[in-house]
């Protein structure tokens, strides 16, 4: 086996040099592989610190950039891990935010997040996260420490990893609280704005510079008859629309015309006034918009004003046909303010006064055209304006020249809308002319009256001058009669006696008259037996017509009541006229009076009166004349009818003074018949005492001497008056005493105690009234004596005043001796 | 298959039998390298699979059993040439649980056509261990002969159950339990 021993040794050997061969190539290789990987290796690595120098130096560079960017920016950074947690926030957003740094690291971000935002933000980042979206915007509501809440704007960058896991969450944030504010400002105002002008009443159309449509209204499509919703036409071109536009305008040319020149002239233009062609009206405005001195576009606004220009046009020729009314008429108006400035004046009202209507409006009215002393009266007429009330004066006005023109004012509140007074307004008519002639009138006026009562007086004074001395004549005449006269003398001494009392009935009449004029006669209603009356009448006259043709009638009915209540002295006075008035008038044949009742109520009686007579009659023209002042039917007989034409006048006033009427009816040469009715009351007591007036009147003074030794004061100062009334006291015995005027009267009354005086009123020194006042009140003897007024004046005022002063009683004069006899005895209660 | 294990298989086989028996299964063996093995050369594995199936064939000794007592005989050497893998721990579960992502990924570094079976540990506590063995080339009892020296190293007492899991050999699975 050493053989194959050796073999095995010499493969082993081989196998051995082998191995060590394919190891020693393996090694080579491997070195080689090495060595080249090695200066690879080498300079990758030579390189790669360059590379790493340049890049840390970049980097540091960029690391001092970022950092000096995040710790100066505006915005607020931050960086929160996946949980959401704050890794880190910058400067701005610890202020923003008023954390500190230690509290805000390791917060939750939501914690900053607004209440009213924090669903969303939830919602929003959940979809971000899900979808593995990088990068997102939000804006959302935040708030601070203390509460403050901030509008945020942030970019958010989301790190994922490569399992699609958040590693962190970068995020720049910014304060968008201004913008937001400003934002919805901006939204609330363009709302505010397009709602105004999309429901605006007027048509708004508004053109860019290019002249397209910015914005239109549903009114200006209805004005138009756009027949397309207005967001439709956003946009379209409208350079050719007033073109296209013109036929609906009734001048076509001028509107095309007007609309060029508008948007040429680029100056604002309202209210300009279009007529359509199918008669509508409408008022255009054209304003520029410019942004400082940039301009921007325009708008159009169009109104339909048909209604109201109609209405205007209507008002408007009202007003000029009223105007023309009123400046034809010749009435002059102004209106003026509250304080009475002038706010219009009319045409003819300046023609009145002279000024133009520049020289009046805003002037005070008062202060030009009031003469001083009328703008008391004025501004009271002006006060009653404050209460809505009108009126309407007289009043003079000063003309620019100086001078005065009359003018009747009819003035007016004006109101306002709110039916406030705004003033007034006054219609001025001229007047001067009848101003004038009325001042004349007047004056005439004036002047007639004067004269009127200067007749009446001078009448009055007159008939009482003329009666005292004819109450004398009268008187004497009487007494003459006693003194044995012849016959021839008793024949002269009638005559006498008949003048002087013609003639007092002429002075009566006249005074009469003068009374009734003067209002001064009344109505005495006294008891009186009317039967006794109207036989007293009779009888008086019988004895008056003894030895003449003429048969005096008195028919008097059975039914009328024996004593009635009324003024027997007016009645006697009416039937005396008319039956005096009758006698005048017949030269033969009958005159009487009748009397009836006419009517009867409960307790008062009409009684028809007539007086008829057969005389000459009056003709029917001169019916209506007799009863006038002065007028005397002229007829053949002259001389019979003397007299002052005043009886029927005065017998027509007595009647009509006691409510009663009278007529008359005649018939020429047949006779005439005067009826009239008086209303009487009945006395619910028949029997009262009357006064005794049975007996006729006599023309022979009683010599009895019932009165024998009273004490009477006579207080008189006039010596014929003196004369009469002391023959007549002598001849009844009478134990008097004269006083020559009031002041002796009252040195009288305190020596001696008297049963009457009688007491003249109209004396010189003192007169009959302060006498008696002086009697009356002053310690004297005569305190309680009856005081009877003798006075030539019927007055009813002087009765007055006398009764007012203390007087008991009345007589006027002239009275006869029994007129004295009487009222003497009456007051003594002395019975015949 | 890294030469290396060629090396000491020849090594082992030298030592336990003689040379003769190593020449004689180089040269009855058919070898693409003609059996000159050098430590850091590459060989088909097919090479082993004939030496070991002739060297059972004339030693009459099951091929598992050669494996086994190759991977004791291999311990040796790598507890010789690479004793920082063993004296970086003291425990021999937390060696075992090294063998793949530590002492596989430093021999991929060193040989970067190494090919390596995978060892994937399923569980590891204090009382026990499982691990299995991944590999084409049916070496599970190499394994076992070097994870009984391992133990034996860390004087770990362990029983160690051997499971063929694929029943082919390529998938084995080692229940170590204290």
């Amino acid at each position: 086996m050493p053989d194959s021993s050796n073999e095995m040794w010499k493969r082993r050997w081989l196998r051995e040099k082998r191995a060590r061969e394919s190891a020693e190539a393996i090694l080579e290789q491997k070195a080689t592989e090495l060595y080249e990987a090695n200066e690879k290796l080498r300079m990758l690595n030579e390189s790669l610190e360059q590379e790493i120098e340049t890049r840390t130096r970049a980097l540091r560079e960029t690391e001092v950039r970022y950092q000096q960017m995040v710790e100066s920016a505006v915005d607020v950074l931050f960086r929160t891990d996946k949980q959401g947690l704050f890794t880190y926030v910058n400067p701005i957003g610890i202020e923003k935010f008023e954390y500190t740094m230690e509290e805000i690291i390791g917060m939750p971000f939501i914690y900053l997040v607004h209440p009213d935002s924090q669903q969303e933000v939830i919602e929003y980042y959940s979809r971000i996260i899900a979808e593995q979206q990088e990068r997102s915007y939000m804006e959302f509501k935040a708030v601070t420490k203390s509460g403050k809440m901030v509008w945020i704007g942030q970019n958010v960058q989301i790190f994922f990893n490569e399992q699609g896991e958040i590693e962190q969450l970068v995020a720049v944030a910014r304060d968008r609280t201004i913008r937001k504010k400003i934002e919805d400002d901006l939204a609330t105002t363009q709302l505010r704005l397009s709602t105004l002008i999309t429901n605006l009443q007027a048509g708004i159309l508004v053109e860019n510079e290019q002249r397209h449509i910015a914005l239109v209204n549903q009114t200006f499509c209805d004005i138009f008859s756009v027949p397309v919703p207005p967001d439709t036409l956003i946009g379209t071109d409208c350079s050719q629309s007033a073109e296209q536009s013109k036929m609906l305008f009734k001048n076509p040319d001028q509107f095309v015309a007007r609309i060029e020149e508008l948007l040429k002239d680029r100056a604002q233009a309202v209210n300009e006034h279009l007529e359509m062609a199918d008669g509508r009206h409408l008022e255009r405005d054209y304003i520029p918009i410019y942004s400082g001195d940039t301009y921007l576009w325009h708008l159009w606004r169009y109104n339909d004003i048909t209604e109201r220009y109609e209405t205007q046009e209507l008002i408007r020729r009202s007003e000029e046909k009223y105007r023309g009314i009123m400046e034809n008429m010749e009435l002059g108006l102004l209106e003026v303010d509250n304080d009475e400035r002038i706010v219009k004046v009319y045409d003819y009202f300046c023609k009145m006064v002279g000024y133009s209507a520049e020289e009046l409006i805003g002037k005070q009215a008062n202060l030009i055209f009031l003469p001083p002393n009328y703008q008391e009266l004025m501004a009271l007429h002006q006060s009653r304006r404050k209460y809505g009330e009108s009126s309407t004066y007289e009043m003079p006005m000063l003309k620019k020249d100086g001078s005065i023109i009359w003018v009747l004012i009819s003035g007016g509140p004006i109101y306002n809308h709110l039916g406030e007074i705004i003033g007034s307004i006054g219609i001025h008519y001229d007047i001067t002319n009848r101003k004038n002639l009325e001042d004349e009138l007047a004056e005439a006026k004036t002047t007639a009256e004067e004269a009127q009562i200067a007749e009446k007086e001078f009448l009055a004074n007159m008939s009482h001058e003329i009666r005292t001395p004819l109450n004398a004549i009268i008187g004497m005449s009487s007494l003459l009669y006693d003194t044995h006269p012849s016959a021839e003398q008793k024949e002269y001494i009638d005559i006498l006696k008949t003048s002087a009392n013609f003639l007092l009935s002429l002075i009566s009449d006249l005074l009469d008259m003068a009374k009734i004029e003067a209002g001064r006669i009344e109505v005495n209603a006294r008891p009186f037996d009317l039967k006794g009356t109207l036989r007293t009448l009779q009888r008086t006259f019988q004895l008056q017509l003894e030895g003449r043709p003429v048969e005096v009638e008195a028919s008097v009915d059975s039914t009328i009541p024996t004593t009635v209540v009324g003024d027997e002295t007016l009645l006697n006075q009416i039937l005396m006229n008319l039956l005096g008035n009758a006698d005048k008038f017949t030269k033969e044949g009958t005159i009487g009076v009748r009397a009836r009742v006419a009517r009867r109520q409960k307790s008062k009686v009409t009684i028809e009166f007539q007086i008829f007579d057969t005389g000459i009659g009056i003709s029917e023209e001169n019916l209506g004349l007799i009863f006038q002042k002065f007028k005397q039917v002229h007829a053949p007989q002259k001389q019979k009818h003397k007299g002052t034409g005043l009886g029927l006048a005065i017998v027509k006033e007595l009647i009509r003074l006691q409510e009663g009427a009278i007529s008359v009816e005649s018939e020429e040469n047949k006779g005439t018949t005067f009826t009239f009715t008086l209303d009487y009351e009945v006395p619910k007591a028949q029997g009262v005492p009357l006064s005794g007036k049975n007996s006729p009147p006599t023309q022979i003074l009683s010599d009895n001497k019932t009165l024998a030794g009273r004490r009477i004061l006579v207080v008189e100062d006039n010596l014929m008056n003196q004369k009469y009334i002391s023959t007549l006291l002598k001849k009844w015995s009478i134990d008097f005493e004269i006083a020559n005027n009031g002041q002796f009267g009252v040195d009288k009354a305190n020596e001696r105690l008297y049963e009457i005086i009688l007491m003249d009123l109209q004396m010189p020194i003192m007169d009959g009234v302060e006498a008696t006042i002086n009697i009356r009140n002053t310690n004297n003897l005569n305190r309680n004596t009856p005081i009877v007024a003798l006075t030539a004046s019927a007055m009813v005022d002087q009765k007055e005043k006398a009764l007012k002063a203390g007087m008991n009683d009345f007589l006027t004069k002239p009275f006869t001796p029994i007129q004295l006899e009487e009222k003497i005895k009456k007051i003594l209660h002395v019975t015949t | 298959m890294k030469g290396i294990v060629f090396t000491e298989f020849l090594d082992m086989v030298e030592q336990k039998y003689g040379y003769e028996m190593v020449d004689g299964l180089l040269t009855e063996s058919d070898l693409a390298s003609g059996g000159a093995y050098t430590a850091i050369g590459t060989y088909s594995f097919q090479e082993m699979v004939s030496l070991l199936s002739n060297l059972s064939k004339r030693t009459e000794t099951d091929p598992n059993d050669l494996l086994h007592a190759f991977g004791e005989y291999i311990f040796h050497y790598f507890l010789k040439n690479y004793n920082t893998f063993f004296s970086s721990t003291t425990d021999a579960f937390q060696f075992l649980a090294s063998i793949e992502n530590h002492i596989h990924i430093e021999v991929k570094k060193l040989y970067p056509d190494a090919e390596l079976p995978t060892f994937v540990v399923h569980k590891s506590d204090a009382k026990a261990m499982s691990m299995e063995y991944h590999s084409e080339r049916r070496m599970g009892y190499f394994a076992l002969g070097l994870i009984e020296s391992s133990l034996k190293h860390y004087h770990d007492p362990s029983e160690i159950i051997m499971t063929d899991i694929s029943g082919d050999g390529q998938v084995v699975k080692f229940d170590l339990i204290r």
